[in-house]
C-alpha cells in the first residue's frame, strides 16, 4: 500500500513546533521516531496532512539521574538507548527492561519511550511501569509548560491528555528509595515483535518483610494501562508470602476488563493477570541481574 | 538419455571433490548478488512507461454480483484500464475464474482489476468502484458442507456439489484381510485429530512484470514462480494461444514454500493489461492478498484407527481424512492434496493392510493448496501422536514401539510404494541417543518433557494427475565451447533453496572443473529445456539427475575421443581437476589437459561443439489416484525430530532448549544448505506447531498481517543439532535425496509429544500456542500438570 501524501515539517524549536500544531489543527501530528505514525498512515488507519518532526529540536535526547528527582528521559531518547543505558539499568532496571520489551531491536533504534506512551495503545509496554513508578511527563504548551502525572496521562485507546499545541518534552521517574522495588513483565507469544497479551508492572515499598506501599499497573487488559487497587490493598501491610502474592493475583483479576481479540481471549487474559501480578511483585523483590540484556 | 543412462561414465564416489565433506571449493553461485542486493526479483523490474495493476476483492464470503459501477474510477486521471469478469471472462480450470463473473465464493475473490500509472492512482481508483452484491448463505465448516442439503459453495450446481477430489486406497500384502487384522489385534488405537490454517508467507510476495509485443504477438513475463512452464501452459490456456507466445522468465525468487507453484490471477491480469495498453505492467500482491488469496495449508479433520499386535507392531490401519479445501479446487489442481494425504497416512511404518480415505471438501473460505510438506504436516501430526498414545496405552517404550514397525529397505507397501534406501531406524536410534532417552526418561521433573516424532516423505514426485510421467520431467543441456568453457542450460527452479548452486556443482563435479568455470544460463521457458517445477521435493532428485546426465553425456563424448587416441576403453577414463586421466592398469600415466581434450574432440567432429543432453523422470503411472497401487516417488526420505522442553503450566508457554533433527537424505550435495534446510524446517515446523494461525470470522481473515500472524523470530528459535550422514540412495544424483520439505512434518508432533510428556495433556489439535496449552491444562487437569503447578508454588 502507498503512503498517502502529507507535508513534512521540521521545526527547530519547541515554540515553533507548538505554534505549528495550533495553526494546523487536527490534521497535524507530532513525530519523533515515526514507528507508530508511518505504518498506520500507510494502512489508512491514521490520517495526517502534516507531520511535525521534532527530531531537529535540540536538547531533547538525554538520560539523566539525580537523587532527588530521579531518572529523566528526553522526548527524543530512543528506546534502545534506554534499554542499554548504564544509568537506567543501575537506578531503575525495570524501566530498561520495559524499553527492551517494545517491538524489535531495529524499531527500538528509531522509536522513543515518549512516543510509545503518546501513542497510548492499551498494550503499550512502557506505560505500566511509568504509572507504577508514579512518573510524570513534562509538557511544553503554547501558553505554558506543565507536568502531567502518568496516572492521568492515558485517556483511552490512542487518546492521551495532551491539549492542542502541547508536546511532551520528557519523562521524570521518581527514584527508587530505600526499600523500594519495581518490575515489569510482559506476556506475549513471541520474544520480539509482539504485542502484550498482558503486561504487569509492580512497585512495592518494603519495611523489612512487610509491604508498606504498593502500586500495580496492568497493561493490555483495559482501554488504557490501569492500576489494580484491589491487588495493592491485599499487599499493603502484609508480609509478602507466596500466599499473599497469590491472593493479590486473584484480586487483580477484578481490577481489569480484558477483551477477546485476535491475540488472546478475555478468559486467558484474566487468568494471566492473576499469574503475572504475582510474578511481577516477586520479580520486583528478586531484582534484576543478568537478565536485562 | 533417461534413467538408463550410461552409468559407467558416472564419477565414482571415491573421486568426489565437491560432493563430499570437504567444502573448500564449494561456492554459492548467487550469494554475491543476494548479499549485495544486486539480485533482481520480479517486483524489481520497471520501466519509465510502466503501469501497475491492482484488484478489488470480494468483501463477503458468498454472494451474487448485482452490479459493478466503474464509471467514477474510469474518470480518474491516470487510470489506464479497468477489467471485470465480463470484459475478461477467463477460466483456467473447471472452477477457477481469473475475475469472478457472476458469483463470489470467498472473501478475497478478485472482482475488478484496475491498471493505472502508479500505485497511488490504482488504489484511489479501487475506492471509486461500486460493487453491489446480493449476499448468499455461506458454509464455513467442512462437516456442515458435506451434509445433505448444505448450500452449494460454488454455485455451479455440480451433482456432488461440495466435493472436490477423493482418494480411497484399500489393499493388503500377502492376502491379509483388514477386518481379520483388526479382529486379532491386541490393541486398537482410535483417534480424532484436527489441524488449523496457516499460510506460506514468503517474504517476497507473488509478483509479475509483463510486457507485450504486438508485432510478434508475444508476451515476456517476469514471474515470481517455481513452475515457469506451468505459467506458460496456463497462460496459453487462458489466452487460448499457443505456448510459444509466452516467454516466462524466472528471476530470483524470494521464497515460495509451495505458494508459487500456481498461476495467480495477478499474472493473467498483468498480461491482459499489457496487451491492451502496450505498456509494461507490474502487479505485486500485497501481504493481505498473499494471505487471503494464495492458498495456504489445508486444515484437516482426521479419524484414524490402528490395529496393533501384542508387541506393538502395526497390523492394519483405517483412516478417514477431510481436507478443508476452501472455495476452489474441484479440478485436478488439487488431486495431489488427497493423493499425498493417503500416502502419508501409512508412513513411515510397515502396514500390511490399509483402508485409507481422503476427501477434499469445499467451504466458503480461502482456498487451500500446496505448502511445504504438502499435507504431510497435518497427516503425520495425527499419525505420530496416535503412535505415541498407543505406545503409552500398551506400556511399550515409544522408541521401541516405533522401531518395531519402522519402514526398511525392500518393503513394498500395499499402496504400491517401494522403499529403496531407508535409514529410518537409524534416525530414531540417533535421536534417542542424542536425547539420552534411556537415562533421562524416568527422571524428568514435572513440566519437563522429551518428544520424538518419526515421519517420511517423497523424494521427487510422480504424476498423480497427468497422463504421462514425462510431464513431470526435467531436461538439461550442457554445452562445451571450443575453449573449454562450459554452459549449463537448466530450468531447475531456484526459489531460494539453492538449486542453482547444486546444479552447477553437479556439472563441475562430473567434468572435473571448478564451480566458477560452469556458467548457468539464467532460465526462461525460451532459453533452456523443460522443468516441471520446484514442488514435490523433485528438484535435486529429478532435476539433479537430468543435469548429471547432460554433463555425463558431454563427458562421454570427450572421453571417447581421448580414449581412441590413447587406445584404451573410454569408461576407464575420467576428468580429475582439469585433466583427462586413465584408470586402466598400465595406463595410469596418461593425461591430457581439459582444454586440449575439448578442442581435439571438436576438431575431430568436424568443428561441432560438444553438447550433452540429459533428462530424468520417475517411471510410474497415475494409478494411485484410482486407488490402485503405484510407486509414487523414485525414492523416499525418513526423519526423526526430537526436542526437550519445559512447560510453564500456569501460562501454557513452552521453552524448547534443545531440538535434534536426524534426516536420511542420502548423500548431501551441499552440506551447508542441507543443514540450513533442516534448521529452516524446524523454523517453519515450530511456526506451524506453536505460533502461526490464520483466524477467520465469517470467512474473513482477522490477522492477514505480520503483526498478528506470528511468524517465529530469531529469538524464539531453540538450539538445534542436526545429523544427516546416512547411506547414499542408489538412484539419486550422487546418492542424494530430498531435504527441506517433508522435514517440516516431524516438528509439530515432536513438540506435541514433549508437551504431552511434560504435562500429561492429551493433545489432538493444533496449534499449541500458550493459550491452547493453558486451556487444555485447565480442562483436562492432568496429574502431571497439577504436580508441576504445585511445584511452582
Amino acid at each position: 500500500m502507498v503512503l498517502p501524501k502529507f507535508d513534512y515539517l521540521t521545526p527547530a524549536t519547541l515554540e515553533e513546533a507548538s505554534n505549528l500544531l495550533v495553526e494546523l489543527g487536527a490534521g497535524a501530528k507530532v513525530m519523533a521516531g515515526g514507528t507508530d505514525i508511518i505504518p498506520p498512515m500507510r494502512d489508512k488507519v491514521l490520517k495526517a496532512d502534516y507531520l511535525i518532526d521534532i527530531k531537529g529540536i535540540p536538547g531533547l535526547d538525554y538520560i539523566e539521574y539525580d537523587e532527588k528527582t530521579g531518572l529523566k528521559i528526553g522526548a527524543l531518547t530512543k528506546l534502545y538507548d534506554i534499554q542499554t543505558s548504564e544509568i537506567v539499568r543501575k537506578y531503575n532496571p525495570a524501566v530498561a527492561k520495559a524499553a527492551k520489551y517494545v517491538a524489535s531491536t531495529q524499531i527500538r533504534h528509531k522509536g522513543t519511550m515518549v512516543g510509545n506512551i503518546c501513542n497510548a495503545s492499551p498494550s503499550c509496554d512502557t506505560g505500566p511501569i511509568l504509572v507504577a513508578m508514579n512518573a510524570k511527563v513534562t509538557v511544553h504548551g503554547p501558553e505554558k509548560d506543565r507536568e502531567i502525572p502518568m496516572g492521568e496521562f492515558f485517556k483511552g485507546v490512542k487518546r492521551n491528555a495532551l491539549q492542542p499545541g502541547e508536546i511532551v518534552t520528557g519523562i521524570v521517574i521518581p527514584p527508587l528509595g530505600e526499600g523500594e522495588h519495581a518490575a515489569y513483565i510482559k506476556h506475549a507469544v513471541r520474544k520480539a515483535m509482539d504485542l502484550a497479551i498482558v503486561g504487569v508492572a509492580a512497585w512495592v515499598k518494603m519495611d523489612g518483610n512487610v509491604c508498606v506501599d504498593a502500586r500495580i499497573c496492568l497493561g493490555a487488559v483495559a482501554i488504557t494501562p490501569v492500576r489494580a487497587p484491589s491487588a495493592e490493598k491485599v499487599l499493603i501491610g502484609k508480609e509478602l508470602t507466596p500466599e499473599v502474592l497469590a491472593e493479590a493475583g486473584v484480586a487483580a483479576m477484578a481490577d481489569c476488563k480484558p477483551i477477546s481479540d485476535v491475540r488472546a481471549s478475555a478468559e486467558y487474559r484474566h487468568d494471566m493477570v492473576r499469574v503475572f501480578t504475582k510474578r511481577a511483585v516477586r520479580k520486583a523483590l528478586e531484582g534484576y541481574k543478568e537478565d536485562l540484556t | 538419455m533417461n534413467r538408463f543412462a550410461d552409468k559407467e561414465y558416472f564419477r565414482k564416489p571415491e573421486d568426489f571433490r565437491l560432493i563430499s565433506k570437504d567444502e573448500s571449493k564449494y561456492v554459492h553461485v548467487d550469494a554475491y548478488e543476494k548479499v549485495t542486493g544486486k539480485a533482481k526479483y520480479a517486483g524489481d523490474f520497471m520501466a519509465p512507461d510502466m503501469y501497475v495493476a491492482k484488484v478489488l476483492h470480494s468483501p463477503i464470503p458468498k454472494g451474487k454480483i448485482l452490479s459493478i459501477d466503474t464509471s467514477r474510477a474510469e474518470a480518474l486521471p491516470g487510470v489506464k484500464g479497468i477489467l471485470t469478469g465480463k470484459d475478461f471472462p477467463i477460466r483456467i480450470t473447471e472452477d477457477i475464474e481469473i475475475l469472478v463473473q457472476g458469483q463470489v465464493r470467498m472473501v478475497g475473490d478478485p472482482v475488478v482489476a484496475v491498471c493505472a500509472i502508479n500505485e497511488e492512482v490504482a488504489e484511489a481508483a479501487l475506492e471509486l468502484i461500486d460493487v453491489q452484491y446480493e449476499p448468499l448463505t455461506p458454509v464455513f465448516d467442512p462437516l456442515e458442507s458435506i451434509k445433505d442439503g448444505a448450500v452449494d459453495v460454488q454455485g455451479y450446481g455440480y451433482n456432488n456439489h461440495n466435493f472436490g477430489p477423493i482418494c480411497h486406497q484399500v489393499g493388503s500384502n500377502d492376502g491379509k484381510d483388514i477386518d481379520e487384522e483388526f479382529a486379532k489385534a491386541a490393541y486398537v488405537s482410535v483417534g480424532d485429530y484436527k489441524t488449523h490454517r496457516i499460510q506460506h508467507a514468503p517474504i517476497e510476495p507473488h509478483a509479475t512484470y509483463a510486457e507485450y509485443d504486438p508485432e510478434k504477438v508475444q508476451w515476456t513475463v517476469y514471474q515470481s514462480t517455481t513452475m515457469s512452464f506451468g505459467d506458460q501452459h496456463w497462460l496459453s490456456v487462458g489466452f487460448n494461444m499457443d505456448e510459444s507466445h509466452f516467454h516466462v522468465i524466472r528471476p530470483y525468487v524470494g521464497g515460495a514454500f509451495g505458494s508459487k507453484s500456481n498461476w495467480p490471477y495477478s499474472e493473467f491480469i498483468a498480461c491482459e493489461f499489457a496487451r491492451r495498453t502496450l505498456h509494461p505492467v507490474r502487479f505485486v500482491l500485497t501481504r493481505e492478498e498473499e494471505f487471503q488469496t494464495m492458498h495456504g495449508r489445508h486444515p484437516f479433520i482426521i479419524h484414524l484407527e490402528t490395529a496393533h499386535a501384542e508387541n506393538g507392531k502395526v497390523l492394519a490401519k483405517k483412516t478417514s481424512q477431510i481436507l478443508d479445501g476452501g472455495a476452489y479446487g474441484v479440478s485436478h489442481s488439487q488431486y495431489a492434496a488427497v493423493n499425498l494425504s493417503v500416502i502419508w497416512a501409512a508412513f513411515p511404518y510397515k502396514i500390511d493392510a490399509i483402508d485409507l480415505l481422503s476427501r477434499r471438501v469445499l467451504t466458503n473460505t480461502a482456498e487451500g493448496g500446496a505448502m511445504r510438506g504438502y499435507t504431510a504436516c497435518q497427516v503425520q501430526f495425527a499419525n505420530d501422536l496416535n503412535m505415541q498414545y498407543a505406545a503409552e496405552a500398551m506400556g511399550i517404550d515409544p522408541i521401541e514401539f516405533r522401531l518395531t514397525s519402522a519402514l526398511e529397505s525392500g518393503y513394498h507397501s500395499p499402496a504400491g510404494l517401494i522403499v529403496t534406501s531407508c535409514a529410518f531406524k537409524d534416525t530414531l536410534r540417533d535421536a534417542a541417543a542424542f536425547m539420552r532417552w534411556e537415562e533421562r526418561k524416568n527422571s524428568m521433573k514435572p513440566g519437563e518433557g522429551i518428544g520424538f516424532a518419526g515421519t517420511a516423505f517423497v523424494s521427487g514426485t510422480a504424476s498423480p494427475v497427468l497422463n504421462s510421467p514425462n510431464q513431470v520431467q526435467t531436461n538439461a543441456t550442457v554445452r562445451v565451447a571450443f575453449n573449454g568453457q562450459v554452459s549449463l542450460y537448466s530450468n531447475c527452479h531456484d526459489n531460494g533453496q539453492g538449486a542453482d548452486t547444486v546444479m552447477v556443482a553437479i556439472v563441475a563435479e562430473e567434468l572435473g572443473l571448478d564451480m566458477d568455470e560452469v556458467k548457468l544460463i539464467q532460465p526462461s521457458t525460451f532459453h533452456a529445456g523443460y522443468d516441471s517445477g520446484a514442488y514435490g521435493s523433485r528438484v535435486t532428485f529429478l532435476g539433479g539427475n537430468a543435469v548429471r546426465r547432460a554433463a555425463v553425456d558431454a563427458k562421454r563424448q570427450i572421453l571417447e575421443y581421448v580414449a581412441a587416441k590413447w587406445d584404451v576403453e573410454p569408461h576407464t577414463c575420467d576428468i580429475i581437476d582439469h585433466q583427462v586421466i586413465c584408470r586402466d592398469l598400465g595406463h595410469e600415466n596418461l593425461s591430457m589437459p581439459w582444454k586440449q581434450a575439448v578442442f581435439g574432440c571438436m576438431t575431430t567432429h568436424g568443428g561441432d561443439e560438444v553438447v550433452g543432453v540429459g533428462s530424468y523422470y520417475h517411471r510410474t503411472n497415475n494409478q494411485q489416484f484410482q486407488g490402485k497401487p503405484s510407486n509414487y516417488a523414485p525414492s523416499y526420505v525418513f526423519s526423526t525430530g526430537a526436542c526437550h522442553l519445559n512447560v510453564d503450566v500456569e501460562t501454557g508457554e513452552i521453552d524448547i532448549d534443545e531440538f535434534f533433527f536426524a534426516h536420511d537424505c542420502g548423500q548431501a550435495l551441499n552440506r551447508r544448505a542441507v543443514e540450513a534446510q533442516l534448521e529452516g524446517s524446524i523454523y517453519s515446523g515450530l511456526g506451524y506447531a506453536c505460533y502461526e494461525e490464520l483466524k477467520l470470522r465469517d470467512g474473513k481473515m482477522l490477522n492477514p498481517n505480520f503483526r498478528d500472524y506470528r511468524m517465529v523470530t530469531a529469538l524464539d528459535m531453540p538450539h538445534i543439532t542436526t545429523k544427516f550422514d546416512y547411506p547414499p540412495d542408489p538412484e539419486g544424483p550422487f546418492g542424494a535425496k530430498e531435504c527441506g520439505e517433508g522435514t517440516t512434518a516431524p516438528i509439530a508432533p515432536a513438540i506435541a509429544n514433549a508437551i504431552h510428556m511434560a504435562t500429561g495433556i492429551h493433545i489432538t489439535e493444533l496449534p499449541l500456542d500458550p493459550e491452547h496449552i493453558w486451556r487444555m491444562i485447565q480442562e483436562q487437569k492432568p496429574e502431571k500438570a497439577m504436580a508441576a503447578l504445585k511445584a511452582m508454588e
